[in-house]
């Protein structure tokens, strides 16, 4: 029963190592998809202990405009802007017209995607997603 | 080359402040300094370079565009520098880059320096007007921050180069004062930057108008994304990360 325990909790340990040396290889992937023109939104992921909160910075796209969904572990987020947005600045992208944002991202395991809120001010989106909770079970 | 080195485009005259503004927390110190330099149309007196900058060469108005421009301006009887850079500097030149600003300004007589940035704090979202706080050096730099209304910063960490250059100016007994605007860690804040900018009003008697800033605040926003992706990567690098953690002295 405890090795069975070890050996779960370890491949927990690791799924949770991949999908962080996942997230940290992104940092260094192109922020602009130019066939789609799509641009991935800068975003952080918090661990507020009981939840784990998503915040994605969307500037210039309206609330009706952002689509949340989960899907198994995956969270998506989509947003079009209120008018396309032209890099001209950075002459890898001058000639790409961004019109929306795609972000998508791996959730930790004990999530309950179910329960998960989102709030949309100012152009900043926040999704709160609880943490499943843990109980104990009577030993008889 | 050595480390770092200044070209002065003309003969600079003596200033009272020298204000800094570089990409840190929320890029507050890279938009306001340049919103500052645009809205005031601030001279370029010099530029800085160095090998610890990256390899790039920026263009504006089909000519080369220093990244790292010191301007100048004045307001009635005050004149500041205004040093404006559009990059992060790693960890390893950040230690020199200190030393170099702080002497290059003293040498030019400045009787201040004016760091304007960031203080990363979480509840951002939920503040409709970011307080600023003041972290001084020396007891008039104190002083002045308590005359001037700003929130005194008096326990907690600064870091990366604004906390070498206060270090620098500590160690020289320069006056130096950081002003910090709360505000986000990883998006570019303007609302941040337009409370700093206000707060230059009772320092340098210097009303500028922040309306524009904040009607194109979301457009600042989304150009920025890629900045402040790149500066996060260098302010990892320089132990931001040191700002939520609980200093030795409250355990």
């Amino acid at each position: 029963m405890a090795e069975e325990w070890f050996e779960e909790s370890f491949r927990e340990l690791r799924r949770e190592l991949r999908r962080l040396l996942r997230e940290a290889e992104r940092l260094f992937e192109p922020v602009v998809d130019a066939e789609r023109g799509e641009v991935e939104p800068l975003y952080e992921v918090v661990d507020a202990g009981d939840k784990v909160l998503v915040r994605v910075d969307l500037p210039k796209a309206s609330k009706e405009a952002v689509e949340v969904s989960i899907v198994g572990r995956r969270l998506v987020v989509r947003a079009s802007l209120r008018e396309p947005l032209r890099l001209c600045d950075v002459p890898y992208y001058a000639r790409c017209e961004v019109s929306g944002y795609k972000l998508e991202l791996e959730l930790p395991p004990d999530v309950d995607a179910e329960s998960a809120q989102a709030t949309f001010r100012s152009g900043y989106l926040e999704v709160t997603i609880p943490r499943r909770r843990s109980f104990r079970v009577k030993v008889e | 080359m050595r480390d770092w080195d200044v070209y002065e485009l003309r003969e600079i005259p003596r200033a009272d402040y020298l204000i800094v503004g570089m990409p840190d927390v929320g890029l507050v110190g890279l938009i306001a300094s340049t919103y500052l330099a645009r809205t005031l149309g601030a001279e370029m007196v010099a530029y800085m370079d160095s090998p610890h900058l990256p390899p790039v060469l920026l263009y504006h108005e089909a000519r080369p565009h220093p990244v790292m421009r010191v301007h100048r301006f004045s307001t009635g009887e005050r004149s500041a520098l205004l040093l404006v850079s559009e990059v992060a500097i790693g960890v390893r030149g950040i230690h020199s880059f200190a030393r170099f600003v702080v002497e290059w300004g003293l040498s030019k007589g400045v009787e201040r320096l004016l760091l304007l940035g960031g203080v990363p704090t979480p509840q951002r979202m939920k503040l409709e007007k970011p307080a600023v706080y003041g972290a001084g050096v020396t007891r008039e730099d104190v002083e002045l921050i308590e005359k001037s209304g700003f929130n005194l910063f008096r326990e907690g960490f600064v870091s990366g180069p604004y906390a070498l250059i206060l270090k620098e100016c500590y160690k020289r007994s320069a006056k130096g004062i950081a002003l910090l605007a709360e505000s986000f860690l990883n998006y570019p804040d303007p609302g941040a930057a337009a409370a700093v900018l206000a707060a230059l009003d009772p320092l340098l008697g210097l009303k500028v108008s922040v309306e524009p800033l904040l009607e194109q605040e979301e457009e600042i926003r989304a150009r920025l994304r890629e900045t402040m992706k790149r500066t996060m990567e260098a302010m990892r690098e320089a132990g931001k990360a040191y700002e939520f953690a609980v200093p030795a002295m409250y355990m």
